[in-house]
């Protein structure tokens, strides 16, 4: 499979997006060259993928696809959000393009909320699944690559049934890597793979039994199979390491301590608290009057909240963060 | 509504745990003060009270205390560190006195780290003494087969969830249910990072994401085996198959409070807010409503490690009004025949 990756720019904002700072660069890319060349490289009856960002945004999309195809290619993957796919004359003009054209589509939930949180753009998922629709109308095929995530891990059989409603072609999964925006998300973001097994065994048996092709992978790496449906996820911004979650955990911690959370190595004998009073002294009787006035003077029993904050040492007292930017990848 | 109050009897400890959120002060609590707290309480129409400390088996009041809180109706439970009851004299002599719920504080179920842990040699076999004892004055309790020795004694694990234990929690439920098959319920608080010991002990700090799976899997074993448990401060992204054994979560759905009367300058403590700090990601959670959060905003527990999650909340407040997993009994709702 060619890979040809188009312009960065994308109408999305996701969370598990393996782009991240690579979508803020300027981008340099000719978009035209880049298919041009594939096209007079490509073997006759290769498969050729188109990658972004977000290829739709390109107008010159289905002249791309056409010049594809004619020059050979076995078949043309656009991996998409799918969005503009809601709109069914465009949906028309990329089928007229090309009878070879296949979608990869990407969608990370089973509902608005879910899909919408994922994607950091309300009204995302209406669009995407109306894009599905919109394919199956015009007899594009369409597949579905759904990155696992913290938040949609447990709903992976009803992501499931939603593409064997629409109905799709083929699912794949693949769990979230700590890579571009969910390196800097990882903890929000990556799941632990013990916990996100089971629903994604349960999820595979699920489309089994009602007749959906679908795979789980440990990696989004370029996929050809399955007439070669899904385009994987194009150029990302860092390798990742081996093991996701400790590459995560590894990242988030460098940055804590980047952010002045420190975990001090004491492994000797405990230190005492700041009002610790360690002596062999008792005080009882009529010292307790005065530390429980709610049971001798009738007064009010202070709140939580005022004794936390009361207690807190001023060294401690820290300038609250910055609000996190929700999905700027 | 079950609301429990929290009598601290004492504030010196024959341990010295690093984490230890209520640390040494020289106050002791007195008969006079203690009826005072007991009265306030029935007054409240609270459902019990929680012997606390320090540890509050170095009171000599226990039993004069339990008399007088089941006299005035109130069901009476002990937090212990077991080292007390290790002696059977001494057990036998609260569970005379009526005090038949224990929650023994053990941290890990592997002789080092709780002895680490505990700043004490030999505190984890005293506890597993402790635990011996209570087993056996519970199956004696049952097999004299009177009316008002029927339930036996309770005894419950309560654990703190720390940077020394955070990958075996699940280890220590196996442990100790295979051993000591009268346990019914366990607790998990996670570390409060707010005051005490902790504070100046910061190898103690764990990342949430430390304890996920190994909380998981506990759980599972827990629910597997029909045993209950509840977890405090931990965010429910972080326990979602089991929010429902949330302390927070029960509380904000049943609407209860908590107070604690403490030996400092603290005072009385009233709780009726569970909820601590939210991510800027927790606006787009199905369970925002019912989830206490994350304790301590940016000291120590990192906001960055919430995710929103999708499961629906209905299934997790009734399971919590219908009091489903046998806990102390909750508000019913009204059948729809009632209405």
């Amino acid at each position: 499979m060619r890979v040809v990756a188009l312009s960065l720019a994308c109408n999305n904002a996701c969370v598990f997006c393996a782009q991240g700072k690579l979508r803020a660069a300027e981008d340099t890319a000719d978009a035209e060259a880049a298919v041009r060349r594939a096209a007079s490289d490509l073997v006759k009856g290769e498969t050729v993928a188109l990658v972004g960002g977000e290829p739709t945004l390109d107008e010159r999309l289905p002249d791309f696809v056409r010049a594809l195809d004619a020059a050979g290619a076995g078949r043309v993957v656009v991996q998409t959000n799918g969005r503009r796919l809601a709109y069914r004359a465009y949906a028309r003009a990329l089928r007229e393009a090309s009878d070879r054209l296949a979608l990869d589509v990407s969608l990370a939930g089973s509902t608005e909320a879910m899909h919408d949180y994922h994607t950091g753009t309300p009204g995302s998922f209406k669009q995407t699944v109306l894009g599905l629709r919109n394919a199956r109308a015009e007899g594009v095929p369409a597949s579905v690559s759904c990155v696992v995530t913290r938040s949609n891990f447990r709903h992976l059989s009803e992501i499931v049934r939603l593409c064997r409603a629409v109905p799709v072609s083929g699912l794949r999964f693949v769990l979230a890597r700590p890579l571009g925006t969910a390196r800097e998300l990882a903890a929000r973001v990556v799941p632990a793979p013990e916990l996100a097994g089971p629903y994604l065994a349960m999820a595979l048996a699920e489309a089994q039994k009602c007749g959906l092709a679908a795979r789980a992978d440990a990696a989004a790496e370029p996929y050809e199979g399955a007439e070669g449906a899904f385009a994987g996820l194009g150029p990302a911004e860092a390798e990742a390491a081996t093991d996701a979650r400790v590459a995560g955990a590894a990242a988030e911690k460098a940055a804590a301590d980047e952010r002045g959370r420190r975990s001090l190595a004491m492994f000797g004998r405990p230190a005492p608290a700041r009002r610790e009073e360690r002596s062999h002294a008792r005080k009882t009787g009529d010292e307790l009057r005065a530390i429980l006035p709610a049971l001798f003077e009738g007064a009010a029993p202070r709140e939580v909240a005022d004794v936390v904050a009361a207690d807190k040492p001023v060294s401690s007292r820290q300038p609250a963060a910055a609000p996190r930017q929700e999905g700027t990848g | 509504m079950a609301n429990i109050g929290y009598m601290q009897l004492v504030r010196h400890c024959n341990q010295y745990c690093r984490f230890c959120s209520n640390p040494e002060t020289p106050y002791v609590l007195d008969l006079e003060t203690a009826r005072r707290e007991i009265d306030d309480f029935s007054a409240r129409g609270y459902f019990g009270v929680i012997l606390t400390g320090g540890e509050p088996s170095l009171s000599p009041l226990v039993p004069e205390i339990t008399r007088y809180a089941i006299e005035r109706g109130l069901h009476v439970r002990m937090i212990t560190n077991g080292s007390k009851i290790a002696d059977m004299e001494t057990a036998r002599r609260f569970v005379e006195a009526g005090l038949r719920h224990y929650h023994v504080s053990i941290h890990s179920c592997r002789p080092e780290v709780e002895d680490f842990l505990t700043g004490v040699k030999g505190s984890h076999a005293l506890a597993m003494r402790a635990l011996e004892n209570l087993g056996q004055l519970d199956a004696e309790l049952r097999a004299a087969g009177t009316a008002e020795a029927a339930d036996g004694v309770t005894v419950n694990i309560n654990t703190v969830i720390n940077a020394f234990n955070a990958d075996h929690l699940d280890e220590n439920v196996r442990f100790f249910t295979a051993r000591f098959p009268f346990l019914r319920h366990f607790v998990w608080n996670n570390l409060d990072p707010s005051m005490g010991r902790a504070e100046t002990n910061r190898d103690t700090a764990h990342r949430l994401r430390d304890f996920e799976v190994s909380l998981n899997r506990a759980m599972r074993h827990l629910a597997r085996e029909g045993r209950t448990f509840r977890v405090e401060r931990v965010p429910l992204c972080f326990m979602t198959e089991f929010a429902w054994a949330s302390t927070e979560t029960r509380k904000i759905v049943k609407g209860e409070e908590r107070m604690v009367h403490f030996l400092d300058d603290k005072g009385t403590v009233r709780q009726t807010d569970f909820r601590h700090p939210k991510a800027e990601a927790c606006k787009h959670c199905s369970l925002h409503d019912i989830c206490g959060g994350l304790f301590e905003l940016g000291d120590w527990y990192d906001l960055a490690e919430l995710s929103p999650v999708f499961v629906p909340k209905e299934p997790i407040v009734n399971r919590i009004l219908l009091d489903l997993d046998g806990g102390p009994a909750g508000l019913r709702p009204l059948s729809p025949g009632d209405a």
